[in-house]
């Protein structure tokens, strides 16, 4: 996935050691619910339930970077969901309008705050703490306190249907066979390519067994989790987009001008300004892409729950912001990756599941989650001072 | 009593391997007002700041006597303690409080556990009409002039029954007018028996109110005179600060110098916190093809805000005037336009503008010019490796590989990634500021050895430095600014510290 | 049990109150005073009726009113009922966000000679209250409970049905009369092995649904039917209220409930949320609990214009509810479980709803 790391173990330790976190989270939550956290319907659900954290961590994630925040973003989950509600359950509004206009809602909402914090330079966390406001008002205004249901079997689709759910053979989902397979082959490809890639313009390479080794370790997990959706009713139409937009924003945020930029300006904003980076920009384009997320992450939840509510997405955007700094994002900006805020989501969707399956109280889930957040950023901050001195 | 009232032996302080002070001896009698010449970076104000327990006792090597008895300070609330007073080129003022607070700060009139604000108001007012500061107590410091500021640190230092009175450039930052009325706030003080230690680059104002002036250079005290006794001229003087033997320091280069290529025209430009204050008046400079020109100044004197102001608007308001390459005016208004007219800007304050902390070599190293890595929408992170490792070998940069963080670079180091950054660029016209501030004399010689090859190229580089043999050993040109203006050109033959400090001289006199 | 006790005793004084309530009068004067109706928050439905039978029952006795909403925060509601007391409202009717944090201001409108009444959360902890206009928050559970039970006919059959529980908000004190409502009634089938809850999740505080968020309640129930239902149906959800229960009917759709050949279990909720009433009419959601809020307000009504004009209400149909300080009478209103077979009648012939709330469909 990351083409920097030279070792298995080497390059980013810190992700490394999120990767084991998960692993260790994963493998606890196994013992503990005896294995039932990995039964198909589960993992499916897992999917389904924390699609819209990932959306949201993809939007926060540049925020983050910036060294910034975007409270708002939970808010605007409500405001897109009371939308929708407001059209396709009221007015009949066909969906993929309803769909097309909240995303632009999104937009215009991004471009709001976005020109309050890049070109009038009010601080991002007071324009977004007034948007978290705002939005959430709205929100209750457009219901008017109502709970708007049902919403259109092809708007729930998005956020609960599956591919061609009936094409199975000997009990597993084809979609899901031929995703693995297609995976499979591309990871492959792309290690070889790299690696000769590196090879011809002369740097070092790890030895054949590594690569195979950490091969045979991403395949291997693409490959149980895809068995365990095809097993159940194979891949939700909401976790195709999901990877598909993740894969985007990775490219972005490692391969693209405009990622770069991003993380210039995180790391320090008048350095990137004289090296000629168009800052105020990077701000606005970076408050109006988490403002769009947050409306697709408000589409999904409201999707899947077939209910627009005034409640919907209260405190997500701890949520959000928790999933980044868990993943490894540093909290005053420059460091961070989509991958890492990938795990750090993973690790906060691991733990939801596994206490809700286990059973515990949920004033107890809080405070194990609080102290899994305080714990990943104690880690992140020590290791990073001990690797200075 | 001793005469002196404070009196340093043989002081000696070392920054690492940098030797500051060397055996700086210096005796200030009790009443005068004494004033200390030198360089930037003769070690002026590290002297003050060891009398004034900036630098703790066993920090530095030697001892100095403050009244006849020798002074252990352990920071700066000893030397308060004694009732000296020190008043720094950065004014150590609380913007947003008021006046009559800044003077009693740490120190507030109280009754009864609470401040009493009438007490406070009516004793700060009385200190300030003492140094002639006519404002309300109430004013916040923030709305008013640097001038005034400057007379609520002499509150807050004679608030304190101060009897030694340390001035660092107080007039730096001061007009004609303002500095006249310092001046003479300092000579009533002397009738009042309070003792002044003035540091000033500005000879002629100093010669008129001092007693003794002391010149250092090099961290060693060259001479000191006595008026009455010793002639005291700007010649002498000057002769003193910059007479020191040039070694050969400098790479050796055969100019080629080709045709006018870059040059500046009228350019004028406000100040952005006073924009009724003119920063730079009516500058015009031009450089030529193959050519390192010198800028010289002192500090203050606005060489980093013409070259800021130049990149991309960066300083000032209600800029004008043209800037022209290859005789066709340009448009600098953003840096990305002044990138994409191929010019470069190496800021004096490397971790401020220079390079962004916590990344990669390789990310600073290519960030202007992320384009040109771009293929297929995609950057090419080989190619930006192997660019990055071309420079590094290139300016033997001292560093694992071109992923590792530049926040654990020496700053010799960091400075040649930043200069990486603009080589690789492809820029034609370099501004250097101060590129060899705080670095090493390896490294140093390394960057004029950049430069050189910069210029062998055709490329124009223009060398900001305060550093006068490192303009004597590397310019072919110089312009020397002062207080906003071009106060003189001077070609390659013409550049000797004598000549450069003279037209500064002679400005601050027409001034 | 203490509860229990409590119950039989108001049995007996509401025999002696209903004989003084035809001496009633409420007829006194009512013209140029006030009311001042401090309700809890404009995000719930409800809140928006409250506010319209309240100020058309009293308008209609000629009282002024001032109607202000807490926005769902104590300290915002508490500084309102403050501003309406300086104001100079004659009566009060408090809906506290949290019935805890209003002993304050309650004192303050004693002081100030304002009576005051709660209205459908009681406010804990004053000695000021003496009447509350309150839905019966056990019934309530206890509607819930026994129409699973009869339903599921479990008095006359001896099979095993499956059941799971998703109460309200554990931080909600009427979530808990809600929960412990239901659960006298189905505690005895759960003992005797009639209903089973393959979870064990049974405690309120495992099975709360904190905010009575529907989307968590859709979360756990997504947990719990892919971890313990892999190999059974669940027959009935106890489904505390309307919100929680869409929650759970989309957890349950999600994987294939609602079909042919696996018919949705019962779900139960309260309130008649419009989003529920369509779901009841669609054959997905199966009962819900209607309490009349022209009722509850007409109560209000009552017991706040007895209170201004200096006399005592007399209240036939109430409930004891200690407070933490003293005992308030409640005057309460009788739930009424609400299905496809009776929705016509109790919301639409009735007036309560006009039929074109559906039409929203």
């Amino acid at each position: 996935m990351d083409t920097k790391k030279k070792t298995l173990f080497g390059g980013n330790m810190r992700q490394n050691g999120m990767i084991i976190a998960l692993l260790a989270v994963i493998c606890f939550f196994g013992i503990a619910t005896k294995g039932m956290i990995f039964r198909p319907l589960n993992i499916s659900n897992i999917f389904m339930q924390n699609s819209y954290l990932i959306f949201l961590s993809l939007g926060m994630f540049f925020c983050v970077l910036t060294g910034n925040v975007d409270l708002s973003v939970g808010s605007v989950v409500g405001v897109s969901g009371a939308l929708l509600g407001a059209m396709i359950v009221q007015n009949h509004v066909p969906t993929w309008i309803a769909v097309t206009v909240t995303l632009v809602v999104g937009l215009l909402i991004g471009a709001f705050q976005g020109a309050f914090i890049a070109f009038l330079s009010i601080p991002p966390f007071i324009v977004t703490l007034a948007g978290m406001l705002m939005f959430r008002g709205l929100t209750q205004y457009i219901l008017q306190g109502q709970s708007l249901s049902p919403f259109t079997n092809s708007f729930q689709y998005f956020a609960s249907g599956f591919l061609f759910p009936q094409l199975k053979v000997g009990g597993l989902n084809v979609i899901c066979l031929i995703v693995l397979a297609v995976a499979s082959i591309a990871v492959i490809l792309r290690e070889m390519s790299a690696r000769k890639k590196r090879i011809s313009y002369g740097f070092e390479v790890p030895s054949m067994g590594v690569t195979a080794a950490k091969l045979a370790g991403i395949i291997f997990v693409m490959g149980f989790v895809l068995i365990m959706l095809a097993k159940y009713r194979g891949m939700p139409f909401v976790l195709v987009v999901l990877i598909i937009v993740t894969l985007i924003y990775n490219f972005i945020a490692q391969k693209t001008s405009v990622g770069r930029h991003v993380y210039a300006v995180g790391g320090n904003r008048l350095a990137a300004q004289m090296s000629g980076v168009k800052t105020k920009w990077v701000m606005f384009i970076v408050y109006v892409n988490c403002a769009l997320l947050a409306t697709v992450a408000g589409i999904v939840v409201t999707g899947r729950l077939n209910v627009a509510t005034a409640k919907a997405g209260n405190s997500y955007e701890l949520d959000a912001i928790a999933a980044c700094y868990i993943g490894g994002c540093a909290a005053a900006g420059g460091s961070g990756t989509i991958m890492g805020t990938i795990v750090g989501a993973a690790i906060m969707a691991i733990l939801n599941n596994g206490m809700s399956i286990m059973g515990i109280s949920t004033d107890i889930q809080q405070v194990i989650k609080g102290l899994i957040l305080l714990l990943a950023v104690t880690f992140d901050l020590t290791s990073k001072s001990k690797s200075k001195s | 009593m001793s005469d002196y009232i404070l009196e340093t032996k043989n002081i000696v302080k070392r920054f690492g391997n940098v030797t500051a002070l060397k055996n700086i001896s210096l005796k200030v009698r009790r009443g005068e007002i004494h004033v200390l010449c030198g360089e930037n970076g003769a070690g002026k104000s590290t002297l003050m700041n060891v009398v004034s327990g900036v630098y703790p006792y066993g920090s530095f090597e030697g001892s100095f006597y403050y009244n006849g008895e020798e002074c252990r300070f352990t920071s700066t609330r000893d030397s308060k303690d004694k009732n000296i007073a020190i008043i720094h080129q950065h004014l150590a003022l609380i913007q947003p409080l008021s006046i009559a607070e800044n003077i009693f700060m740490g120190r507030e009139i109280k009754k009864h556990g609470v401040i009493d604000w009438e007490a406070t108001r009516s004793e700060a007012k009385k200190y300030m009409e003492q140094v002639g500061l006519h404002e309300s107590p109430d004013t916040l410091i923030k709305d008013i002039g640097v001038g005034k500021q400057q007379l609520v640190e002499i509150c807050k230092a004679i608030s304190c029954d101060v009897k030694l009175l340390i001035l660092d450039e107080p007039t730096a930052a001061l007009n004609e007018t303002e500095s006249e009325m310092l001046l003479n706030l300092v000579l009533e003080f002397k009738k009042q028996g309070i003792t002044s230690i003035l540091i000033s680059h500005k000879l002629r104002e100093v010669m008129r109110v001092c007693d003794t002036i002391t010149i250092i250079r090099d961290g060693e005290t060259i001479e000191t005179l006595e008026k009455g006794r010793d002639e005291i001229s700007e010649e002498r003087i000057i002769k003193s600060m910059v007479g020191r033997e040039l070694t050969n320091l400098y790479p050796p280069r055969t100019p080629n110098i080709g045709e006018v290529g870059f040059s500046i025209k009228n350019w004028t430009v406000y100040d952005p916190l006073n924009s009724e204050k003119q920063k730079l008046k009516n500058i015009s400079i031009n450089a030529r093809k193959g050519e390192i020109l010198g800028i010289a100044g002192l500090m203050g004197a606005g060489r980093t805000e013409l070259a800021m102001s130049v990149f991309g608007h960066m300083y000032g308001t209600n800029i004008t005037g043209t800037v022209e390459k290859d005789g066709v005016a340009i448009d600098t208004k953003t840096v990305s336009n002044a990138i994409r007219h191929r010019l470069a800007y190496v800021s004096e304050d490397r971790h401020i503008y220079g390079f962004i902390s916590g990344q990669s070599i390789k990310n600073n190293v290519t960030l202007p010019s992320l384009p040109r890595f771009v293929k297929k929408g995609a950057i090419d992170e080989n190619m930006e490796i192997a660019a990055t490792d071309e420079y590094r070998r290139k300016l033997n940069i001292k560093s694992v590989d071109a992923e590792q963080n530049v926040s654990n670079l020496s700053g010799g180091n960091q400075q040649k990634v930043i200069l990486s950054k603009w080589l690789l660029s492809d820029a034609d016209v370099f501004i250097l500021d101060e590129p060899t501030r705080g670095i090493d004399v390896g490294a140093k010689y390394e960057i004029y050895q950049v430069m050189n090859d910069m210029v062998a190229k055709g490329k124009i580089v223009i060398f900001i430095s305060s550093d006068m043999p490192e303009l004597l050993g590397m310019c072919d040109r110089v312009y020397v600014i002062n207080d906003g203006r071009v106060c003189g050109e001077l070609n390659r033959s013409e550049i000797t510290q004598e000549n450069i400090m003279g037209c500064i001289m002679k400005n601050g006199r027409e001034g | 049990m203490k509860k229990e006790m409590m119950r039989k005793g108001t049995v007996m004084m509401a025999v002696c109150l209903t004989a003084a309530a035809a001496f009633g009068t409420m007829t006194a004067s009512a013209e140029g005073k006030k009311i001042g109706i401090s309700l809890s928050s404009k995000e719930l439905a409800r809140s928006l009726k409250d506010e319209e039978y309240l100020t058309e029952y009293l308008e209609e006795l000629g009282y002024e009113v001032d109607v202000q909403f807490g926005q769902g925060d104590a300290n915002i509601q508490a500084s309102q009922v403050e501003n309406m007391i300086m104001s100079g409202v004659d009566g009060l009717i408090i809906s506290p966000w949290d019935g805890s944090s209003m002993t304050s201001v309650v004192q303050l409108a004693h002081e100030n000679n304002i009576p005051a009444i709660a209205y459908d959360a009681n406010i804990l902890n004053s000695e000021y209250i003496d009447y509350y206009s309150a839905d019966d928050l056990e019934e309530i559970g206890a509607t819930q409970g026994r129409y699973i039970v009869e339903h599921l006919d479990l008095d006359n059959n001896e099979d095993t049905f499956n059941l799971e529980i998703v109460a309200g908000d554990p931080a909600d004190s009427n979530a808990t009369y809600f929960y412990n409502g239901a659960m006298e009634v189905l505690k005895p089938y759960i003992e005797d092995g009639s209903l089973n809850v393959p979870s064990g999740q049974i405690e309120f505080s495992v099975t709360g649904t904190p905010g009575w968020e529907a989307s968590k309640a859709q979360t756990r129930m997504d947990n719990i039917l892919s971890t313990y239902y892999t190999d059974k149906r669940v027959d009935a959800v106890l489904c505390s209220n309307d919100g929680v229960a869409l929650g759970v009917i989309s957890s349950l759709k999600s994987v294939g409930y609602g079909a042919e050949d696996m018919p949705l279990p019962i779900t139960t909720g309260q309130d008649c949320d419009v989003a529920s009433i369509k779901s009841i009419i669609a054959g997905e959601q199966t009962m819900t609990v209607f309490k009349d809020i022209r009722e509850l307000a007409k109560n209000a009504t009552y017991m706040i214009d007895c209170l201004v004009n200096g006399e005592e209400p007399v209240i036939e149909d109430y409930v004891i509810y200690n407070n933490g300080v003293k005992d308030v009478i409640a005057m309460v209103v009788e739930p009424k479980a609400l299905d496809i077979n009776n929705y016509q009648e109790l919301l639409f012939d009735s007036g309560y709803y006009s039929e074109d709330v559906l039409d929203m469909e």
